[in-house]
């Protein structure tokens, strides 16, 4: 059981960043965006809620062209749904890759339109695409390993119990789910 | 009789600045994510629905993350709404492209609209504020040589 981390460099697979799509720039973060709405919309589809920490546990964001799709909470990586031992994030994971697909060859179109517009004074995008991250992106992703390294030492249902002693734990006022997804 | 010369191996000093700086920042890291836990355990509460974050779908609860942008910790929740006409028909739920987020709207039923966002706000300030500075203050001396 760990903490799982599925994002996806979508930047790097076509090797761009968003300031190379010049004034289709915010169609590029549409695109993006769609692809972030379908994958939570599957997450909420399929992701059982007992505690609600797992699904918490979720970050699910776009960082200019990175899906950034993790979840810290120590027993990610094992959840499933009754009656399927498969992890669910091995699915999540796949429908990530086939939204990052997608996004690529829309964002590739809009490459080729932004180019086209710049002419002859069009950047080599494919040298551009490699970047360091952003410090932002550095302490986010510290402060995700500090998050996942917090859970392993104490995990997050038994921080809970701790801090809700005269409170059941769970499904006490959850609204049961359909498990037969 | 000679020139005195001195040379310091630059990359080695280099080194042991990054190094530090990493210790420094997994340090602070650590502390946050303390405070990120705390934070996430003050809106959620023990089950869906029992702390200060309204449960219908998941949504809301899900879309929530606390963060860093720049130099800023944050909090930011972003809960698309539904396409109400998927919900009417009974298809897989989807979310309506292009809508603004209703999580600034969110509320328990009977209570004012607005009323997670004002209680996620006060939990923040509670975890990030002074709780934070204060530990961090703390970590950092006890990296001090």
């Amino acid at each position: 059981m760990s903490a799982v981390d599925i994002s996806v460099d979508v930047g790097q697979r076509i090797g761009a960043r968003l300031g190379d799509f010049g004034r289709f720039r915010g169609d590029a973060e549409d695109v993006m965006d769609d692809a972030l709405l379908s994958f939570r919309e599957d997450l909420q589809a399929v992701w059982p809620v007992d505690t609600g920490t797992s699904l918490q546990g979720w970050d699910t964001f776009v960082d200019g062209l990175v899906l950034v799709l993790r979840n810290a909470v120590e027993y990610a990586s094992f959840v499933h749904v009754a009656g399927d031992d498969t992890p669910i994030v091995e699915y999540l994971d796949a429908q990530a890759q086939t939204y990052a697909r997608q996004a690529a060859t829309e964002l590739r179109g809009l490459l080729a339109r932004a180019r086209r517009e710049a002419g002859a004074q069009a950047p080599l995008f494919g040298a551009r695409g490699v970047q360091r991250p952003s410090l932002a992106s550095v302490i986010g992703s510290a402060i995700f390993r500090a998050t996942a390294q917090a859970f392993d030492r104490r995990g997050a249902r038994t921080r809970l119990r701790e801090r809700f002693p005269d409170q059941p734990i769970g499904r006490a006022t959850s609204r049961r789910r359909d498990r037969v997804r | 009789m000679a020139d005195v010369k001195v040379t310091s191996n630059a990359s080695e000093v280099a080194a042991d600045l990054r190094a530090a700086a990493r210790a420094f920042m997994d340090t602070i890291a650590a502390e946050v994510a303390e405070s990120a836990i705390a934070f996430n355990e003050d809106i959620r509460g023990p089950a869906p629905g029992a702390g200060k974050t309204p449960f219908r779908t998941g949504n809301l609860q899900q879309s929530g993350r606390s963060t860093v942008e720049g130099v800023r910790f944050q909090y930011k929740n972003d809960a698309r709404p539904y396409s109400p006409s998927n919900a009417e028909q009974g298809d897989p739920k989807k979310f309506k492209r292009g809508a603004e987020s209703y999580a600034s709207f969110a509320h328990f039923s009977g209570a004012e609209d607005g009323q997670f966002a004002a209680d996620a706000e006060d939990a923040f300030n509670n975890r990030f504020g002074s709780d934070l500075s204060s530990r961090a203050e703390a970590a950092i001396i006890g990296l001090l040589p």
